[in-house]
């Protein structure tokens, strides 16, 4: 009997044994492999750009490029879609398993960067980049209590875009787009009244998201309102209660359709349905992805693209919806992956290869002017001249994504009930002073 | 029928103080029971302890144990008792009508003709359709301004104008319980069509001789056969939709407002876009024990069945 016993208890031990063995084995596997890589180093990037169809050749062949120019390294691609980045990558983290590099966009790289998980680059940058202005404004507006982490890999604000033919339809000037938050309602209101129903008169981004937010925030300080200010919380203001008003306006007039991400407004200006839209430089290439037909002659005879009208402050705003690239502390390639990041930002292969190529702008302004071949198209001269220097930060911090949760549920609030604007914005008062007080 | 000596089970030995010897059997269990417990009980009670800290992974510095504050926070949490709120109605509603729908589905299903026997394979295509494709395909369904919800309607005379299916608070629940629901029925009636197929015909048509008209036959004879089948493969989906995620989470976020937010997608934003950690696990363990709770009834229906 007892020799049975022993028996289970001597097999159940080889169980967990062989299992331990097994688990570890995993583990030693990898090592090997990053012990075998001292001399040919392997670094993983974590990117979006090979996971959409628009951009993976481009970017497969900068990443061939680089491994030509540098032999010991090579570069794991790691296609993660955009909306699901920030959680893989913190996952992967937490995880024990971090990349080396990856691409981010600006705000949720501020979030990383407030978990402590990303290496401060003010040290790695080369100074020529660290004082080039636009470089310089994206690097800074993703910044944490002034230390700097994401670095500007392709610079992306909100502009304004204006469709001409459209607003010719509408009996307004095409060559004279509004100038003023006043100008741009009038107008509104008009192309409203002139142009048939299918037609939206903007599109807005008015989903419970943090890139919704982006879009969001440049409107709500045009209106004079900074909702979240540090710790100032102000969206119980007469000002707010304007923005609130004009967007329920908005929704219930037919000028939008709600709930849509800015995305989803792209197909609707491809088919010419839209007459203003706040997008992003690649906003050309992608209507051109859209329709084949779309000549660069043609998008300019029916877009025109400028800042966003001057807010009541005469001052015109936009926020950041910039991709940056951010190293890992945990990384133990650093040194190739910040060689990596510098071919990506600022080489020749990299700023016509990919930039150019998804119709984003160069990282570095220096860039800019030396490829005029390829960005000295007239949208990519209006933002770097006009756009980028009217970017206002949003409220970055470790309170960013709640902050962004609690305003645009309330802006779902105002377009999609009935419920009176100041309740909501009171409420929304109350939810994001207990944020921003830690409550 | 006396069975085959040949296959017939040797009784299990006695031990030591007339136990049973179990070494055999626990030994075949353990490698599941231990990975179980990794994949399972580990993380159940990991979240268990990070609910008793304030844990935030953008807060790196304030991580400290808070013992039952997540708890007391929940308590004053509106969105947390509309979450939960939203489950049940989720839950309740999606699981009554799929199975109402179900059970009329089965008996017309179990009446087809071999020439149309084709249907039965053909019906149970929403069911593998995997739940993110069924959420796409009712997204485009429900919306404003292409779904085909709102030109039949507008056609059948049902509405005035195309409605904001997904943005407006009334609806959107609506909405997402029609997509979970055509994506389940298939399961109630390959449940209900097995259980219809193991009735004793003699046992019917003894109640057709006995002059039971057809009603009569299902409502005494067919329906208490079933109420084993229809007990356990209600509790199996009350326990399915109260994880649903894909569904509601493709189709609305959760939204407008609040107003989809089940408790699943509640957890979801917590901790992976506000990245609350620890009130996340909280939320999560109180889910668990509802639960835990419904388990135990399914469980315990299962062996009364037995």
């Amino acid at each position: 009997m007892f020799r049975r016993k022993k028996q289970t208890i001597a097999l159940l031990a080889a169980c967990s044994v062989f299992l331990t063995f097994s688990l570890a084995g995993c583990g030693s596997q990898s090592n090997q492999s990053s012990s075998q890589g001292s001399q040919k180093e392997e670094i993983t990037f974590v990117n979006w750009a090979s996971a959409e169809e628009s951009s993976r050749p481009y970017i497969n062949q900068v990443i061939q490029d680089f491994e030509t120019q540098n032999p010991n390294i090579t570069v794991k691609s790691v296609p993660i879609a955009i909306s699901d980045i920030a959680n893989q990558l913190t996952t992967m983290t937490t995880g024990g398993s971090a990349p080396d590099i990856a691409q981010i966009n600006i705000n949720e790289g501020v979030t990383l960067a407030n978990m402590g998980i990303l290496t401060q680059t003010d040290s790695l940058v080369p100074k020529d980049y660290a004082s080039d202005s636009t470089f310089k404004k994206s690097w800074d507006l993703g910044a944490v209590n002034g230390k700097h982490y994401g670095m500007p890999w392709t610079p992306q604000p909100q502009g304004f875009y204006y469709n001409k033919k459209l607003m010719q339809e509408a009996g307004l000037d095409p060559n004279n787009p509004p100038k003023t938050w006043d100008e741009f309602m009038k107008a509104m209101d008009t192309a409203r009244q002139k142009l048939p129903k299918e037609d939206l008169i903007i599109g807005l981004d008015t989903t419970v998201r943090t890139i919704g937010l982006d879009q969001q925030w440049p409107i709500m300080r045009s209106f004079g309102v900074n909702p979240v200010d540090g710790n100032k919380v102000q969206v119980n203001t007469p000002e707010m209660v304007n923005y609130a008003t004009w967007l329920r306006k908005m929704v219930t007039g037919g000028y939008t359709l709600p709930g849509k991400k800015f995305g989803e407004f792209r197909p609707i200006a491809a088919q010419h349905h839209l007459l203003f839209m706040i997008d992003e430089p690649q906003f050309k290439g992608i209507l051109q992805s859209l329709d084949k037909n779309l000549t660069d002659e043609a998008f300019y005879q029916e877009w025109g693209v400028s800042a966003l009208p001057a807010g009541i402050d005469g001052k015109h705003y936009s926020a950041p919806d910039d991709h940056h690239l951010i190293l890992f502390k945990d990384s133990k390639h650093q040194e190739a992956a910040m060689k990596f990041a510098e071919f990506l930002i600022n080489s020749e292969q990299s700023a016509k290869g990919y930039n150019a190529k998804i119709g984003v702008l160069p990282a570095t302004k220096i860039g800019f002017d030396q490829y005029q071949d390829v960005f000295g198209d007239p949208v990519r001269a209006t933002f770097i001249k006009d756009v980028i220097p009217s970017v206002v930060s949003l409220p970055v911090g470790p309170n960013l994504p709640k902050i962004s949760t609690e305003i645009m549920t309330g802006v779902q609030q105002i377009i999609t009930t009935n419920d009176p604007i100041p309740t909501i914005l009171n409420n929304m008062q109350t939810k994001l002073e207990g944020i921003v007080n830690g409550k | 029928m006396a069975s085959n000596p040949s296959f017939s089970r040797k009784p299990m030995g006695k031990g030591k103080w007339g136990r049973p010897h179990l070494s055999l059997p626990f030994l075949l269990i353990f490698p599941s029971i231990l990975i179980l417990s990794i994949v399972i009980l580990y993380p159940l009670i990991s979240s268990a302890g990070l609910s008793l800290f304030h844990y935030e992974l953008t807060r790196p510095d304030e991580i400290k144990f808070d013992f039952l504050k997540n708890y007391q926070t929940m308590l004053n949490d509106d969105t947390f008792w509309l979450s939960l709120k939203n489950t049940l109605v989720f839950t309740a509603v999606s699981v009554v009508i799929s199975l109402v729908v179900g059970l009329w589905g089965a008996i017309v299903v179990d009446q087809l003709s071999q020439k149309f026997s084709w249907l039965r394979g053909f019906l149970l295509v929403p069911w593998i359709i995997p739940g993110v494709i069924v959420g796409y395909l009712f997204m485009l369904i429900f919306d404003v301004e292409v779904g085909v919800a709102n030109v039949i309607m507008e056609n059948a005379g049902l509405i005035q104008k195309f409605l904001p299916w997904l943005m407006r608070a009334d609806l959107a629940m609506i909405a997402v319980i029609v997509a979970n629901i055509w994506n389940q029925i298939p399961f109630y009636i390959l449940m209900f069509t097995a259980g219809l197929k193991s009735i004793p015909m003699d046992v019917k048509e003894a109640a057709i001789c006995e002059g039971a008209s057809r009603r009569q036959e299902f409502r005494y004879v067919t329906l208490p056969y079933l109420k084993g089948i229809i007990v356990i493969t209600s509790l199996l989906m009350v326990i399915r939709n109260f994880n649903n995620f894909p569904i509601v989470y493709t189709m609305t976020g959760g939204g407008p407002v609040y107003s989809t937010t089940t408790l699943v997608i509640y957890i979801y934003r917590l901790a992976f876009e506000q990245f609350n950690i620890g009130y996340a696990s909280a939320v999560g363990i109180v889910w668990c024990l509802v639960l835990l709770a419904v388990s135990l009834i399914y469980v315990k229906v299962l062996y009364k069945q037995d």
